[in-house]
């Protein structure tokens, strides 16, 4: 039982503090100051354990930060082993529980994991694939190229692979092995994962952890691209900002690459629905109080969080291979237009990373090395160079932090930088970030052909869904290099080369 | 801009079908798609939930129910059976392509809830998604007293 009798034996009167919950701070706002151009710390007040940090510039806190989400960085913040501050990206805004843009890291031992801290989608990340072709090329043939995506991604909610239908143990094979089960299936080849964040695979996972329901919902589904801000993208790289990086990653000026953005689908959706609840019980019975009901999370160590981490990497190990599949996928609509393999095309992996995940690893906090779990939410880890941990081929670069921008304006690959050990975790942004919400998006869209609207821009569009590109219309987005200037001007990560979009499939 | 700047609050929509007093709105300022629903009592508000949700990502108009769907809802609070009762729906609509017509939500003795939905089989020659539901959050709901019933806020990740 909850905090109520079942039935209609309810709170008479109003609401805590919606959205954000009641917080910490019931009925007073969030306390926060200056540190420099680029951060803004949220001094301790209330419940909060531990400081706030939001990366942000002047502009940024008044015209697109709100109060919501800097209650949601002040809720985080009072979760019970939380080490270090509690952080937020530039490209912060509102999200269920933990803002998005959000980085928390929490003891490995007295610290919590929360399904909040990590997102519905698990694992929802980036793949950037770089070819020899110069658009100057292929410029005419983009159309027939998006087209070619189009028929082999299955996009869409609910989309299915009709060619790969899952039995349960194969689909735990996958929670297993991630992008690697993919591998051993010919879709592309194992040098691929020598470039994917923990090899495209996080250790730890236990499909028996994953409910029969998350298991069905995920049978048909690996290979999708599914809906809303999912996308695969041919772009061109109109700037090199960072030649030596460049170089290292692949990437030359008016070379075309593609994006991937997906995750695990209604897998990984359902594995955190199932987990709320259970994490819900976990938090009452470890007595730990929650600010918002969405942060439900329970002790590493109790057998709830120990369980919830085994099915939430399952859940991350089907998203790795998930956009291996699809960048097979793209492979096959590239060789299929232009005429050629595509190891004769150079269509290879650069990096792929997550986006929405908890992970444990190390890091040096207040000088003593300790184990953590880092939640990052709408974040993207951001390894400097000389780290172990960022692919051989890199490591004098820096790791490739991959932060798409909207479908009409850019998008930018960076490479970690030292302050993001030292701040963040190892983190960066992820993505512009939304300025209006889906439903605004649309309101403002109707009337308008945003496919033309894009079509004037030189950018190729095809989408299942109907309202989609007016939700995912560029102005619905922050200006993505107003978020990395952020990030550059902090040390956290520095732009290598911007990216231009020319074709886009969507859900 | 703020994204609350930009939005107004759309009027509160019938549920085809349902009693005048069941109803539900559109909210503002949500990151993915937030409705209020209004119901009499506990079981009339998960049913309208159920609805409100089919209704705001199919259009009741367009589904028809063929086929049956049963589950229970355990005894819990009140949020929480509405976000067990919807996400179950949700999981019927991804993985088993069942679209939820209509609902029918009892008490049970020991508190839980026993939902029978009549659904439409999606078929995307007929059906076209106006919103595109993932996942329900618990994210500031609040089951609460109005005057003539209960009313709940629930926020649907998009």
């Amino acid at each position: 039982m909850g905090r109520r009798q079942a039935g209609p034996g309810t709170r008479q009167g109003g609401r805590s503090g919606f959205p954000g919950g009641g917080g910490p701070l019931p009925g007073a706002r969030v306390r926060w100051e200056r540190l420099d151009s680029a951060r803004v710390l949220l001094p301790r007040q209330g419940a909060m354990r531990t400081e706030g940090l939001v990366y942000a510039d002047e502009r940024m806190m008044r015209e697109s930060v709100d109060e919501a989400p800097l209650r949601q960085v002040a809720n985080v913040a009072c979760l019970p082993g939380i080490v270090g501050r509690s952080i937020a990206m530039p490209d912060i805004h509102w999200g269920y529980g933990f803002p998005i843009g959000g980085v928390a890291a929490f003891d490995a031992t007295e610290g919590v994991v929360s399904p909040g801290g990590v997102g519905y989608d698990i694992n929802c990340g980036v793949r950037l694939l770089r070819t020899d072709l110069r658009m100057a090329d292929v410029r005419a043939r983009v159309p027939d190229l998006v087209a070619a995506m189009f028929t082999r991604v299955p996009t869409g909610v609910g989309s299915h692979q009709r060619d790969l239908s899952l039995s349960r143990p194969e689909l735990a094979e996958v929670g297993r092995k991630g992008a690697a089960w993919a591998v051993e299936r010919g879709f592309g080849d194992p040098g691929d994962l020598a470039v994917l964040e923990e090899g495209g695979c996080i250790q730890g996972a236990d499909p028996e952890a994953v409910s029969d329901h998350a298991e069905e919902r995920g049978r048909r589904q690996l290979g999708t691209l599914g809906s809303g801000n999912h996308f695969a993208e041919i772009g061109v790289i109109d700037l090199v900002e960072d030649p030596v990086a460049a170089a290292a990653f692949g990437l030359f000026e008016g070379g075309v690459v593609v994006t991937i953005h997906t995750g695990s689908r209604g897998f990984g959706h359902q594995v955190c629905t199932d987990y709320i609840p259970v994490m819900d019980g976990a938090a009452r019975k470890a007595g730990i109080e929650l600010p918002d009901r969405q942060l439900a999370c329970a002790p590493l160590s109790s057998p709830e969080g120990r369980r919830y981490f085994s099915a939430m990497a399952a859940a991350a190990n089907f998203a790795f291979a998930n956009r291996q599949i699809i960048a097979a996928e793209v492979r096959e609509a590239f060789e299929s237009v232009l005429g050629r393999g595509w190891r004769q095309l150079g269509l290879q992996v650069v990096y792929d990373v997550a986006h929405n995940i908890a992970k444990f690893e190390e890091h040096v906090v207040d000088g003593r090395r300790r184990r953590v779990c880092v939640h990052r939410k709408g974040a993207t880890r951001a390894l400097p160079a000389g780290d172990p941990r960022v692919p051989k081929a890199y490591r004098d670069v820096g790791q490739p932090v991959l932060v798409p921008g909207d479908m009409g304006r850019a998008s930018w690959v960076l490479a970690g930088m030292p302050a993001s050990l030292a701040e963040t975790f190892g983190s960066s942004c992820h993505g512009a970030g939304r300025l209006l919400s889906r439903h605004a998006a649309v309101g403002r869209g109707r009337g308008r052909d945003i496919r033309a609207e894009l079509k004037a821009l030189g950018i190729s569009v095809m989408a299942a869904g109907g309202e989609t590109l007016s939700e995912e219309m560029p102005e619905a987005y922050k200006d993505v290099g107003d978020v990395v200037d952020v990030v550059q001007l902090a040390g956290i990560a520095r732009k290598v080369a911007r990216i231009r979009p020319v074709g886009v499939i969507k859900g | 801009m703020s994204p609350k700047d930009e939005e107004t609050r759309p009027s509160w929509q019938p549920l085809s079908g349902a009693p005048s007093n069941i109803r539900y709105t559109v909210l503002p300022h949500a990151a993915d798609f937030a409705m209020e629903v209004q119901a009499p009592d506990l079981p009339g508000l998960v049913e309208a939930c159920l609805l409100a949700a089919s209704d705001a990502a199919w259009g009741l108009d367009s589904l028809v129910a063929s086929e049956k769907a049963c589950f229970d809802v355990p005894p819990g609070d009140p949020e929480m059976q509405v976000f067990l009762a919807m996400s179950e729906a949700l999981f019927l609509q991804d993985a088993r392509d069942l679209l939820a017509a209509d609902a029918k939500v009892s008490a049970l003795a020991d508190g839980g809830l026993r939902v029978e939905l009549s659904c439409d089989r999606l078929d995307p020659g007929r059906h076209r998604p106006r919103a595109r539901f993932k996942a329900v959050t618990l994210h500031g709901m609040d089951v609460v007293h109005t005057g003539d019933g209960l009313s709940v806020r629930v926020v649907l990740d998009v």
